[in-house]
């Protein structure tokens, strides 16, 4: 990692370093540069649509609410326009003639409060729909992002394993959590802003015209192009930015997330200094990024205000002419039934901002309903993803008293031009232990996913009893089995919640029994809480060796017909596994049972050991067999204490 | 918390230009309302065209300056904010950098992470809009009411009674709400975790038949969240229309009290005609004051936020690390290389913090019968933590004892209750004392929580010792300078952990300097030649983030070949071969021996293969050393190495595969 600083300015240094960075967090880079681009932007919003389908009633209600909204907006002008027409002709009379002014009575037509009481109904009545589109609209979008969730979760649990597998933890919890908030927030609200929006920009050009005032009118809108473009320009430079800016926020987050997690390595290989200096270059890229998209962002704002201050001297130099009835400049006379009272200039003002505001927040929206959008179809894509096949349940009532497990011609691969398991044969017979040994990549869990159907075989069949596992339901079959994995998984909760976790009803006394055979009951007593201790959410406060313990009181509980053991001792000490082994052996009896494991010693017992080497079976027998063939196997298990045999390719 | 503040300091001179231009284009605001009434008034009303066209030019005239102040607002703000939160950032991670292992684990990598992203990210937005509205709001605050009291004294009474009210409406309302948005976010929070555990734990949950129970427990979370969600956002929306009525209210009385003041008697013809013009600026006033009164709402919103956040990044800032560098560091005799002492050492690990535990801790499903059971539970716990004082001072005898007792693995089990005692508080290490020199080879072996790997951390003083003291060359390592001190070692840990970056950033991790013949001299001591060259792009393939591209084996192997291209004098292998099958790892100790001589090697281990050609064997067994020598002379005198060969290769076989 060592890298040429020559005599450069800091800003060439840094974005030389900039590509070479963010190369290296690329997988941070691709999630966040990808946010906001759709591949199908129309059908993604079809579809979203088509999610509001359940709640059609209350979203067409949402909708005349929101319309009804937005004409009191629309009309409102106007209302007021006559209220201040009416009342600047009295102040006038009364200033040159002294007729008293009048503000009438609510009751009578054509009144200052007649007219404002009207205005008053009116904003009454829209703010009484406001309430109830607000208040149905938040129901709508909140149980819309519940049942996104809801769905996106069963989703979760019926695709098959390949796709935890082939997806990051975070880009999956990103999805259910952020990309669903994402839709909800703004699809909804954009929904219906775009919506309004027509109906404001379409009445209010309407509410113009109606007066008759093409001039006027003309005067209103002819800067609203102008600073629509603008916006949608300057939001089009600044998105990319705001893009910049994610990116190396990515990185920034990809690099601390590294050099935290492996902050042991760091001080050890005394690193600390160049990771700062890492640091410190991304978060100068960072810095930069964020000021540009801040700054262009940020100068939008009194732009638009200058333009809709130019608007308004126009409006008021041509709304001039018109109330004292003669054309600047030209002095012609404007004839009497064109003129306009100061009410009805200022009612052009409020058009013309009613007609512009709505294209300049669409056009500066553009961001949000793409990267609403954008979310909106990463979420569609896990909904899309394809699922496990259906249980089939025919032999679901089958007991298995026996528990013969077959491998009939079990080809299987995880990636279709790369061969893994090849017409594998197996049978493992009642109670008998099958051990299963090979170097690494050899295809043994590969067996255990098969046999648990976490994968589904490409040809041949897995029989339990001379029953094909695809004819019952998967939770049937796993009912049948108890598994032990190397990965050890524990939850956040008590101890004795990990250890029943699979045995609803367990009492306390059948797990003490489970932790008792799988040795940890003693340490756990150890502990302040014993039972009730809690883990943390990474069970980061046991030993690798603790977790592993009680895994297998785990599966020790469970008391299954079938026990698969893939390296389940491998991080529990050798004496630690002699008790183990014990308890495994009394578990094993009258069981099937299937075990992986390095150490070879922790094998030699099992009835039949299956030698494996690159998805075949190169040797069958037991340990005294194998020994004498002087085989693989022979080599392997001497090679525990020698060394010197070939490597096997990985 | 005030500190974060305090770090606007080196920024000072872009964020008084900030203030200043926000303070410039307040007041240019306050001025427009006065040349709109007299557009209207002189210039309309009137009939005069040249007073509407000066007017308006004056008016575009302030706006543009007004644009211009706006501007450069934007400008020095931004410029301060970004360097500020930039500055921070760095502080942060540098500060991280150089703390303990022991802290980092304390608070967390996602909370130090979060920290350094999300919490900067929060007190920047909160320093960039109080940069832009702390002087314009008492400005256009003070300025507007002044304004409108030059219009119409009365009407100011009346604003001056509304104020508050509104004020009383949203503090109460916040009051209600802010809670229900921390809530909200905790119920996130636990979706997350939720969704964590079902993705972690997929083959468990689905080969235990719990995907119903995740499901429920899942939808459980996500009800909760939605009902108080929609609540929330409820509140908040009933208080809109409310207020869009009251403001209406107020409009309507304005425009009847204007024109009822101008109508008394006495005023004059032109404080007439202005009736309307000096309604609307009076609007236009009250306007400014209530968004200037909405903009102080929505920075005071705003700041709980930023100060929790403020907090936690302090928190970092302000934290001493446990091991701390010394103020007069020591050279180690450079004569001297290679010398590890153990001198008497005991360590005890610190408990966590009370507060953390509370914060792991979880609503219990099971609340009456989970309470019942671990009061019974540690009624016995206090029983054994009494008799334990009467037992730890015959250690000698404990050791004796077990020796017999593990014979055979009923006796263990047996001596179980013995172990039972001395486990509470007891020390992870417990004086400990050894000398490996230059060219040794040593190796710990011992059962799951013997301290094996603890012992092994204080070499590089990942955590400080209790009582003792390590040395290494002759200088207790607390003397020395981490720096110093890492140099000196070459660490495999646990969990084998890579960055990502292509393999040969990996391997040069060790060592910057290396050159590529340096490079594959280390990977294939590590036996990662053959893989690593088989890769289409040899030295330069990517190795994704965590390694997860690689399998167990080829990770450890790429963490060996790191230590080795750092050529130190210790090397620390802790328990670093697990996942290799055993011809690897057994090829792999045989190279690491030919190719290291001079080096002073540390191996943790649990299989007896590993340590057998050990110089010297340390049998680690509940903390302490219960014997310490080669193979021979273990098989003679330790009861507990004896058991752990005889339990994987069977007494007398050793010889044969050694």
């Amino acid at each position: 990692m060592s890298r040429k600083n020559k005599v450069k300015t800091e800003d060439e240094m840094m974005y030389s370093d900039e590509m070479r960075l963010e190369a290296k967090y690329s997988s941070y880079n691709k999630r966040s540069s990808n946010k906001n681009q759709v591949k199908d932007a129309k059908g993604t919003f079809r579809r979203f649509i088509l999610l509001l389908k359940p709640y059609s009633v209350s979203v067409i209600f949402v909708l005349i609410c929101s319309i009804g909204v937005t004409l009191v907006d629309v009309v409102s002008p106007d209302f007021m326009a006559n209220v201040i027409d009416t009342l600047q002709t009295s102040i006038e009379n009364f200033a040159n003639n002294g007729t008293p002014i009048s503000f009438g009575s609510v009751a009578q037509k054509g009144t200052v409060w007649y007219e404002l009481f009207l205005i008053g109904l009116l904003y009454v009545g829209q703010s009484i729909l406001t309430f109830l589109q607000q208040f149905v609209g938040a129901g709508i979008s909140q149980k819309l992002v519940f049942n996104l969730r809801k769905d996106a979760n069963e989703k979760l649990s019926r695709v098959p394993l390949s796709y935890f597998d082939n997806n990051t933890k975070g880009e999956i919890i990103s999805k259910v959590v952020n990309d669903i908030d994402n839709v909800s927030g703004s699809l909804q609200s954009t929904f219906i802003s775009v919506i309004t929006a027509a109906i404001k920009v379409v009445g209010s050009l309407y509410m113009m015209l109606r007066t008759g005032n093409f001039v006027m009118t003309l005067v209103a809108i002819i800067l609203v192009p102008v600073s629509g473009l603008l916006s949608y320009k300057v939001s089009r430079i600044s998105k990319k930015w705001f893009k910049k800016y994610w990116a190396s926020m990515g990185a920034l987050t990809g690099h601390v997330e590294e050099m935290f997690t492996g902050h042991n390595i760091v001080r050890i290989f005394n690193h600390e200094k160049q990771s700062i200096k890492e640091f410190k270059e991304i978060n100068y890229n960072l810095k930069h990024n964020s000021f540009v998209a801040n700054m262009i962002s940020g100068i939008l704002n009194p732009v638009l205000t200058l333009i809709s201050n130019v608007n308004y001297v126009l409006l008021c130099i041509f709304g001039g002419c018109y109330y004292i009835g003669t054309w600047f400049l030209s002095g012609r006379k404007i004839p009497v039934g064109n003129r306009m009272g100061l009410g009805s200039i200022q009612a052009f003002l409020s058009y013309s901002s009613n007609f512009s505001s709505p294209i300049l927040s669409i056009s500066s929206m553009i961001n949000s309903i793409q990267s609403s959008l954008a979310s909106a179809e990463r979420v569609f894509a896990l909904l899309d993803e394809k699922e496990m096949s259906k249980d089939d349940t025919t032999n679901d009532n089958k007991e298995n008293l026996n528990s013969e497990v077959k491998f009939e011609n079990v080809s299987f691969r995880y990636l279709p031009d790369k061969p893994l398991i090849e017409n594998f044969n197996l049978t493992a017979e009642p109670g008998e232990t099958v051990a299963i040994v090979g170097p690494t990549g050899a295809g043994k869990t590969t067996i255990v996913n098969l046999l648990m159907r976490f994968y589904e075989v490409d040809s041949g069949a897995i029989l339990l009893d001379g029953v094909d596992i695809r004819t019952m339901s998967r939770d049937k079959l796993r009912e049948n089995f108890g598994m032990v994995l190397q990965d050890t998984w524990l939850f956040k909760g008590t101890i004795k919640e990990n250890i029943s976790y699979g045995c609803d009803g367990a009492t306390d006394e059948q797990i003490i029994e489970a932790a008792k055979v799988a040795n940890i009951h003693d340490y756990i007593m150890t502990m302040k809480k014993g039972y009730d201790t809690e883990i943390t959410e990474d069970g980061t406060n046991l030993s690798q060796g603790q977790r592993q313990l009680i895994t297998i009181a785990r599966a020790v509980l469970r008391n299954p017909k079938v026990l698969i053991l893939d390296e389940a001792t491998s991080s529990v000490d050798t004496r630690t596994e002699i008790l183990i082994q014990e308890a495994m052996d009394k578990l094993m009896e009258n069981r099937t049972a299937f075990v992986i494991a390095h150490r070879l010693t922790t094998i030699k017992n099992a009835d039949k050991i299956i030698v494996m080497r690159k998805g075949r079976i190169v040797e069958t027998g037991n340990h005294e067999s194998l020994m004498k063939e002087n085989g693989f196997y022979a080599s392997l298990y001497n090679s525990q204490y020698t060394g010197g045999i070939p490597e096997d390719a990985e | 918390m005030k500190k974060i503040f305090k770090m606007l300091k080196p920024f000072k001179g872009t964020l008084i230009a900030a203030i200043i231009f926000s303070a410039l284009y307040s007041l240019l605001q306050i001025l427009l309302p006065v040349y709109t009434k007299e557009i209207m008034s002189k210039g309309i009303i009137a009939g005069d065209m040249n007073e509407i066209i000066r007017y308006g030019l004056i008016m575009l005239g302030l706006t543009l300056i007004g644009v211009a102040t706006s501007i450069l607002n934007t400008y020095f703000s931004t410029k301060t904010s970004v360097n500020y939160a930039m500055n921070i950032r760095n502080q942060v991670f540098t500060k991280v950098s150089y703390l303990a292992q022991s802290d980092v684990d304390k608070i967390g990598v996602s909370s130090l992470m979060t920290r350094t992203t999300n919490d900067v990210v929060q007190v920047h937005n909160f320093i960039l809009s109080a940069m832009k509205s702390i002087l314009p709001v008492p400005i256009m605050l003070i300025g507007g009411l002044v304004m409108a009291h030059s219009v119409n004294a009365k009407l100011l009474k009346l604003i001056l009674i509304v104020i508050p009210v509104l004020l009383v409406i949203l503090i109460v309302i916040l009051i209600f709400i802010m809670p229900m948005y921390s809530k909200i976010q905790k119920l996130l929070d636990q979706i997350n975790f939720v969704m964590r555990g079902k993705i972690g734990g997929i083959r468990v949950i689905r080969a235990f038949n719990k995907t119903k129970y995740e499901d429920d427990r899942f939808d459980d979370a996500n009800g909760k969240l939605t009902k108080l969600s929609l609540k929330a956002s409820r509140i908040m929306y009933s208080l809109l229309p409310i207020l869009m009525i009251f403001a209406f209210g107020l409009i309507a009385y304005i425009i009847y009290m204007c024109v009822m003041d101008a109508t008394k008697p006495g005023v004059g013809k032109q404080a007439i005609l202005d009736t309307i013009p000096n309604m609307y600026m009076f609007l236009a006033y009250f306007t400014m004051i209530i968004s200037a009164i909405s903009t102080a709402m929505t920075l005071f919103v705003s700041w709980p936020k930023a100060n929790i956040s403020a907090k936690r990044i302090s928190e970092i800032l302000d934290s001493e690390t446990e091991i701390k560098d010394p103020e007069n560091p020591v050279e180690p005799d450079p004569e001297i290389k290679g010398e590890v002492e153990f001198d008497n050492v005991s360590f005890r690990y610190k408990p966590i913090k009370k507060e953390e535990k509370k914060k792991r801790r979880r609503a219990k499903s099971k609340p009456s019968k989970n309470k019942s059971a671990s009061a019974g539970e540690e009624n016995k716990s206090d029983e054994n933590n009494g008799k334990k004082e009467e037992n730890t001072s015959p250690d000698e005898k404990v050791t004796e004892e077990e020796k017999e007792q593990a014979r055979k693995k009923a006796e263990i089990i047996a001596a179980d209750a013995e172990k039972k005692k001395k486990l509470t508080d007891r020390d992870a290490v417990h004086d400990v004392s050894f000398v490996s020199h230059k060219g040794e080879y040593t190796a710990v072996i011992g059962i799951t929580g013997c301290g094996k790997s603890s012992l092994i951390n204080l070499i590089p003083r990942l955590y400080d010792v209790t009582s003792g003291s390590v040395k290494i060359d002759g200088v207790d390592v607390r003397n020395m300078k981490a720096e110093h001190l890492h140099k000196k070692i070459a660490y495999i840990p646990q969990q084998s952990y890579l960055f990502s970056g292509t393999v040969r950033d990996n391997i040069k991790f060790g060592n910057p300097d290396a050159t590529d013949a340096q490079v594959w001299k280390a990977l294939e001591i590590a036996q990662a030649k053959t893989f690593v060259s088989e890769m289409p792009e040899g030295l330069d393939s990517q190795i994704s983030q965590s390694g997860k591209n690689l399998s167990g084996g080829q990770k450890q192997r790429l963490c060996i070949a790191r230590a080795i291209v750092k050529n130190a004098e210790i090397y620390l292998f802790d328990d670093s071969f697990s996942a290799l099958d055993l011809a690897t790892d057994a090829r792999l100790r045989s190279s690491l021996r030919a190719n290291l001589p001079d080096a002073d090697i540390f191996i943790v281990a649990q299989r007896v293969g590993t340590v057998i050609n050990a110089d010297r064997i340390i049998v680690m067994d509940d903390g302490r050393a219960v014997g310490i020598g080669t193979h021979k002379e273990l098989i003679e005198t330790c009861g507990v190495y004896r058991d752990i060969v005889a339990s994987q290769v069977g007494l007398g076989n050793e010889e044969a595969v050694s």
